[in-house]
């Protein structure tokens, strides 16, 4: 299963908030999207599951147009996880990962044991079995954020869309998720994800899109798009950088000079 | 596992509850009340005229005391979780109001005298405008549009209401307005329970078919989306469900207030919190509530008998303030 996204322009009353991007995630992926506040990230991930017109470009699933595709259909192929999720009503955590079942679902019958399995497994796969029948208000900020995680695992899907997932958790939660994501990669899972922390980026991703301005400013390995020329240009930023076997800690030190 | 059997469990007890009451209501009246008086009125008028009161008084009230507590019930439920708002209720969308201005508009104009059914055929045909005027101003926008929509097109007809009483010359007329709007199921015969089924049971076949829609829409829109869920046609399937249902009980029992609001809010904790399971529960506590209230107002005796949408209003108000209560205590914290 490959996704691919060609020459995607949205517009904003007429800003270009995401201009002529076009991206690839394939099967076993582990592609991170990286960019500035408002470089178009998550407007493009809403444009790729459909929460979000687009004036131009195609979106196809290996090779067939998205639109083409019955809602259900595209609902199971890309599962998709927004970034920081209000969640109404008290739910219990198994309720909301259920929830990731919804395109299997046929109305007014109980969730078939197929369902049933895909859930437990999802809880299984964030070691949330212990809170599952916990509601989703009582729990710490890590372990919601899994269970959010698990209903976005519980869809089955071959492609999975994350926007920044591990933007409110500590240390421990962040390696935790990006690990999870990464096993889920070497299953065979295509991942794109959102990303604000340039160490995880470096140290998690196969493959990092820099995304500046709505269009691409660069693609390819973690070293080669973390250069401190790319930072400093697009997020204005001088980090600190120290460099590993195939990647590199990178540490936000001060502004970039003006008249880089 | 063990949720799906106490859900059942509750569902049956609340059928059990409903089909009690519809029998104690099809007991009471003011021709005999019990076994014992309804045995004195059966000797005392025959077996005619007592089937005659069991039949043309008595179940109709019963029948329409329960869909209509059912259909606010239901209809509550189904835009609280649209909407994603605890505070809204069937009146929110302007239905209400809209079938209560047709009904006035059949008083006011002296149609209802003509006619009796005219009352009901344009308050259904108010809030069947109310559809069409929704899906035209807030049909492609969000959330936020529906309810501005719906305050607007409900202070509107509220101002017409107003209006028609502030220019009727007939004080009778007023009386019967005023009188109207404040709900109430006394006096209704099979014709209205007739008349108003139809557009009852499609009301609640649309809103049925939202209901698992609405659990994935807890996630929020996008993702909800993202899960295969059409919004606009849950849009038009929450809209037009409304408007069926809660027209067609205005059009027959007036303005009842706060049932809508009231048992989504008693239920919800009792199902697990789920949109979709929170539907039938609620229809049935709704159903249940209405005819326990109209019970009440018949046994309660001050001279005159109380109105049905009185009585909701006064167990309703104080509830709604202890709502605002908590949910402020649990933001606090």
């Amino acid at each position: 299963m490959k996704l691919e996204a060609l020459n995607i322009t949205v517009e904003f009353q007429n800003r270009k908030v995401v201009n002529d991007l076009s991206l690839s995630l394939g099967k076993g992926e582990l592609v991170g999207l990286i960019g500035p506040n408002g470089a178009g990230k998550t407007t493009l991930l809403k444009a790729i599951i459909g929460a979000q017109k687009y004036v131009h470009g195609e979106l196809t699933l290996d090779g067939i147009p998205l639109q083409d595709l019955s809602q259900v259909e595209r609902a199971k192929t890309l599962s998709y996880l927004p970034q920081s999720q209000s969640i109404e009503w008290q739910l219990q955590a198994r309720d909301v990962v259920m929830l990731g079942r919804f395109p299997y679902q046929r109305a007014f019958s109980p969730p078939s044991p197929n369902c049933e399995y895909a859930v437990d497994q999802a809880l299984a796969t964030v070691n949330a079995t212990t809170y599952a029948f916990r509601g989703l208000h009582t729990l710490s900020g890590g372990e919601r954020a899994l269970v959010l995680l698990a209903r976005t695992l519980a869809v089955g899907a071959p492609l999975i869309l994350v926007d920044e997932p591990i933007a409110e958790l500590d240390l421990y939660h962040q390696i935790n998720v990006m690990q999870i994501l990464k096993d889920k990669a070497t299953e065979g899972v295509g991942v794109l994800a959102v990303l604000h922390d340039l160490t995880m980026a470096a140290q998690f991703m196969d493959r990092l899109i820099l995304i500046n301005d709505g269009s691409v400013f660069a693609e390819g390995s973690p070293k080669e798009v973390l250069t401190k020329k790319n930072l400093e240009e697009v997020y204005k930023i001088s980090p600190r950088q120290k460099d590993l076997t195939n990647n590199s800690i990178i540490y936000p030190w001060q502004k970039a000079n003006k008249d880089v | 596992m063990n949720n799906i059997k106490n859900y059942f469990f509750l569902l049956s007890a609340l059928s059990l509850l409903a089909v009690l009451l519809f029998i104690a209501s099809l007991m009471i009246g003011s021709a005999g009340t019990g076994f014992s008086g309804m045995r004195v009125m059966f000797d005392q008028v025959g077996p005619e005229i007592f089937s005659v009161i069991m039949k043309e008084i008595r179940l109709p009230r019963a029948i329409l005391g329960f869909t209509v507590g059912a259909s606010l019930g239901l209809a509550g439920a189904t835009l609280q979780g649209y909407l994603r708002n605890p505070l809204a209720e069937p009146g929110v969308i302007g239905v209400s109001t809209a079938a209560a201005l047709g009904a006035v508009i059949a008083i006011y104009t002296g149609l209802s005298v003509v006619m009796p059914l005219a009352l009901p055929l344009m308050a259904i045909g108010g809030s069947l405008i109310v559809i069409f005027l929704l899906q035209t101003i807030a049909g492609a926008g969000n959330v936020a549009t529906l309810i501005l929509a719906g305050v607007a097109i409900s202070s509107l007809c509220g101002a017409l209401t107003s209006l028609a009483l502030n220019l009727s010359e007939n004080p009778f007329a007023s009386l019967e307005i005023v009188f109207w709007l404040l709900g109430s199921i006394t006096d209704r015969s099979m014709s209205h329970v007739w008349l108003s089924t139809p557009f009852i049971v499609i009301g609640w076949l649309l809103l049925a078919a939202s209901s698992r829609s609405l659990d994935v829409l807890s996630l929020g829109e996008e993702t909800a989306v993202s899960l295969g869920v059409n919004l606009s046609r849950i849009r038009i399937l929450v809209i037009s469900g409304t408007a069926l249902c809660i027209g067609a009980c205005t059009a027959i029992a007036g303005v009842i207030g706060f049932v809508g609001l009231i048992v989504p809010h008693l239920m919800r904790p009792l199902v697990g919190h789920l949109p979709s399971r929170l539907l039938p529960a609620s229809a049935l506590a709704g159903g249940s509530l209405l005819l326990c209230a109209d019970i009440m107002v018949r046994l309660i005796n001050f001279g005159t008998e109380l109105k049905l949408g009185v009585v909701t209003a006064l167990i309703g108000g104080p509830f709604f303030l202890i709502l605002i209560l908590r949910l402020r205590v649990s933001h606090k914290t």
